[in-house]
């Protein structure tokens, strides 16, 4: 991998964890969220290019991400004009899709990091484990509304995974730009 | 399914449920393995074989336009096996007729139970034909033998009964119980070929192209479904593919590629419990495509192959519940009264309070939607020409309905309460509903009543209702309708308009002890008004599923030393403490608290006093209070009632009597 691909390795990471904080923090005026979760997928989806450097599966998730896009850019919309997006049909489509999307996109940045040594590459993969678990327990038919403690400690968890997830991937750019400056590039990519 | 409503819930449930896995299965193609591409297809074989419900879909619009249809085609048809009011109800995927046929949708649903009998018997006669077939078939020579024991062995796979067949294109595996592999006569066969053939033995695949067949008849007049039945018998063929290159190296994944192409335009068997390598040219096309990214799938996927599995049969087998706003409760036009009346008839209240919500807000809105929601389906017949005859005759909105006596003088927005929820006997609660009212209308039809100084009299009108769990809980007035001159809420604290829910008293010889019981239930009705600055208001619009949010059980306490027989008085004070009790034997210690004052007070360990100062002119020989505690988490059932009390009883300060009231106390 030449310095350019490496530079540009360390902007996708650095797009893709302020996508992540896009996606997962919110600041409302009114109804207006001035923190997109659009933004954040759009921003994923112009890294792609450069991480799929690293690991070719990563350009399989640019037509997910710009479907994501689209989605929340529609429910970003509707909420402006005070409307529910209301589509329980899509929504279980859009939930599969994102789940897919997470789970690889992660996977593909667990593999940069273990082909630049990088020590975040087991976190990253714990943090996807643990994020595609919630989801998937989120998406089961159980009332967790009723049981208010629960809702607590699973909305805790859900935060803790995601500041996580953003600090792993800020870290992962730090070393990624450490090691562009310490490491000469390897050989050869086996 | 007993009507032909029924099969199109069904078939449009399991349709919905098709295209939700077509478009994920596109969207993922080439993201996820042909093992997930087949494996996703269990969803579909459960939805086949669940019963779909009305109250959750996967498209929750769905049951509504069905049931309003139904509602309007069935209107004058006078049909055997559906009826007007009676929700689309499915007990199993299977037509079932229960009579004679007496409408057109009758007559439908015997001709779609006839085309199920007539697809099970082609598919039965086709596989009998190829049976046949097979039988006139020549045993496998010795070579065949032999090269089918080493592909057995290679592959570690165990091969069956095999023949051969002059004139077949090309070889399949047919049979469940007794598999035979058939290959063409005179020709060879190559080596992957039977690995192909003996992967379908090994995994079963005969057994599931027999259940796809069988799903097949059931919805064979689903043209969409039949494409849906097809794609998965691809992606079957497809994951055996997948199995077969898993098995091969380099070059001979490539010549099996040239085996599939040469089959492309060969003829194949279509025979249920028959698996085959060759399945037509476009579905070849499709596994050829599958095969050139056999190597391009991302692994380590196995995780989210399953959670997305899991994912999608949430809302595909468990359904949406349809949130039902006060639009679609409230039909201001006789046009819109059908759905009204097909969405009171599918949402029904699923809890005890969502039953008394629902009616207690079709009383305060005069909504009869709201109370058929909560009533039995025997009575929407007769609420439905009540309404229409409302807004034809006196021109109303569609959904008004009388809200019957005393209930004229309503005031809307002080809601209702609901008291003393009690076993009424056969699984029926009997509860009261109170509403407050700013006015009891006149018997002459006008004016309010009013005292006896010419004032216009307010208070509450008390409804007696029975609750009962029949499709879902409803709700049925209970008896007259009670008027009360208390302000609304006092009903908690008197006895006098409604009966006490449980009254226990005692006589000693230091007096009379009565000890009587109100529950008061509350359901989280308020509504955020407004965002910012964070109003709240009391919400109209019912709800089906409420839940009790908590119920007071209040205790009023009295004691009476006047009828005593000790043959004196008390000189400066009386008083009582209320300790409750678990179990009569209950062992409990009483506060410290000085009783020879006036006042009263709880503690929050189930503790109540209350004393009185006897002396000057106003004699009063009676001393009485009252304490609650809050139950929560009721879900269905009455707040339980403390079986017993421990009472002492104080004169002058020294307790003089201690004793307990138990259930055999009771009134």
């Amino acid at each position: 991998m030449n310095e350019e691909n490496k530079m540009n390795l360390c902007q996708a990471v650095k797009h893709i964890a302020w996508g992540y904080v896009l996606l997962h923090f919110n600041i409302n005026l009114g109804p207006l969220n001035v923190l997109p979760n659009w933004a954040g997928y759009l921003l994923m989806v112009g890294a792609l290019p450069a991480l799929s450097e690293e690991e070719s599966s990563a350009s399989l998730l640019r037509p997910l991400g710009l479907l994501l896009a689209g989605w929340e850019g529609l429910c970003w919309a509707m909420a402006l004009f005070g409307r529910d997006p209301n589509f329980q049909f899509l929504s279980a489509l859009v939930t599969v899709i994102a789940l897919y999307f997470h789970f690889q996109l992660l996977t593909d940045l667990a593999i940069a990091a273990r082909n630049h040594q990088c020590s975040q590459e087991k976190r990253i993969l714990h943090l996807r484990t643990v994020q595609t678990l919630l989801t998937t327990l989120l998406a089961l038919p159980f009332p967790l509304e009723r049981y208010e403690a629960l809702v607590m400690v699973v909305s805790l968890v859900f935060m803790a995974v995601a500041v996580w997830i953003c600090m792993v991937l800020f870290s992962l750019r730090s070393s990624l730009q450490e090691s562009q400056y310490e490491n000469p590039p390897p050989a050869a990519i086996p | 399914m007993n009507n032909i409503w029924g099969f199109l819930l069904q078939t449009l449930s399991l349709s919905l449920t098709a295209v939700l896995l077509l478009a994920v299965k596109w969207l993922l193609a080439d993201k996820l393995s042909p093992r997930w591409q087949y494996g996703v297809w269990s969803i579909l074989a459960l939805r086949a074989l669940i019963p779909a419900g009305t109250a959750r879909s996967l498209l929750p619009a769905l049951p509504l336009w069905l049931e309003t249809w139904k509602g309007m085609a069935e209107r004058g048809l006078n049909s055997a096996y559906s009826a007007v009011y009676q929700p689309i109800h499915l007990d199993h995927v299977f037509p079932v007729l229960s009579g004679r046929p007496a409408s057109f949708t009758d007559w439908l649903l015997v001709l779609y139970a006839a085309g199920v009998v007539l697809s099970l018997a082609w598919y039965l006669l086709s596989y009998l034909r190829l049976r046949l077939l097979l039988a006139r078939g020549t045993p496998a020579g010795p070579e065949l033998q032999e090269q089918l024991a080493r592909v057995g062995e290679r592959y570690g796979l165990k091969p069956c009964r095999t023949v051969q067949v002059r004139g077949l294109p090309s070889a399949f595996v047919c049979g469940v119980v007794r598999p035979v592999l058939a290959v063409p006569d005179g020709e060879g066969v190559d080596d992957k070929v039977l690995l192909h053939e003996l992967l379908h033995l090994n995994h079963h695949d005969a057994l599931q192209s027999l259940g796809w067949a069988f799903l097949r008849s059931l919805h064979w007049c689903n043209p969409f479904l039949w494409y849906a039945f097809d794609r998965v018998g691809n992606d079957m063929e497809s994951l055996c593919d997948q199995r077969v290159l898993e098995r091969l190296e380099g070059e001979e994944r490539r010549e099996y590629g040239k085996i599939l192409l040469s089959m492309a335009n060969d003829r194949y068997p279509r025979a249920p419990g028959t698996t085959s390598l060759s399945n037509g040219g476009k579905n070849i096309a499709r596994r050829i495509a599958a095969i050139v990214r056999f190597k391009k799938y991302p692994r380590g996927m196995a995780l989210v192959s399953v959670c997305a599995v899991v994912v999608l049969a949430s809302p595909a087998l468990w359904g949406t519940a349809a949130a039902y706003g006060f639009s679609d409760f409230s039909p201001g036009f006789i046009r819109e009264l059908d759905r009204a009346m097909a969405m009171a008839r599918i949402n029904r209240c699923t809890t005890l309070a969502g039953a008394l919500d629902t009616y207690a807000k079709g009383l305060i809105e005069a909504n009869g939607i709201y109370i058929a929601a909560a009533s039995p389906l025997s009575r929407h017949q007769e609420l439905e020409a009540e309404m229409r005859y409302s807004v034809e005759s006196e021109g109303w909105v569609a959904y008004h309905l009388d809200r019957g006596p005393w209930l004229d003088g309503m005031d809307k927005n002080g809601g209702y309460t609901i008291y003393d929820i009690t076993p009424a006997g056969d699984g029926r609660f009997h509860a009261w509903l109170e509403f407050p009212v700013s006015y009891f209308l006149a018997e002459s039809g006008k004016g309010g009543v009013k005292d006896e100084n010419g004032e216009t009299l307010r208070g509450s009108v008390l409804v007696p209702v029975y609750i009962w769990q029949e499709d879902g809980w409803v709700v049925e007035e209970a008896g007259e309708r009670i008027c009360s001159y208390r302000g609304y809420g006092q009903t908690q604290y008197y006895g006098d308009a409604i009966p006490w829910l449980r009254e226990l008293t005692a006589q000693t010889q230091w007096g009379t002890v009565t000890i009587q019981n109100r529950t008061v239930y509350t359901i989280d009705n308020q509504t955020q008004t407004d965002s910012f600055f964070g109003w709240t208001s009391f919400s109209l619009t019912p709800r089906v599923d409420a839940q009790f949010k908590e119920a007071l059980t209040w205790v009023h306490y009295s004691y009476s030393c006047l009828e005593n027989t000790v043959g004196h008085q008390p000189q400066t004070s009386i008083g009582i403490m209320v300790a409750e009790l678990d179990d009569p034997d209950q062992e409990v210690e009483f506060p410290q608290e000085y009783l020879g004052g006036y006042g009263g007070g709880s503690s929050s360990d189930g503790f109540s006093w209350d004393s009185l100062l006897i002396g000057g002119g106003d004699q009063n020989y009676e001393v009485a209070g009252g304490s609650g505690d809050y139950a929560h988490d009721l879900e269905n059932n009455p707040a339980p009632l403390h079986p017993a009390y421990r009472v002492r009883l104080f004169w002058d300060g020294e307790m003089v009597e201690e004793l307990t009231l138990t259930e055999e106390d009771a009134l």
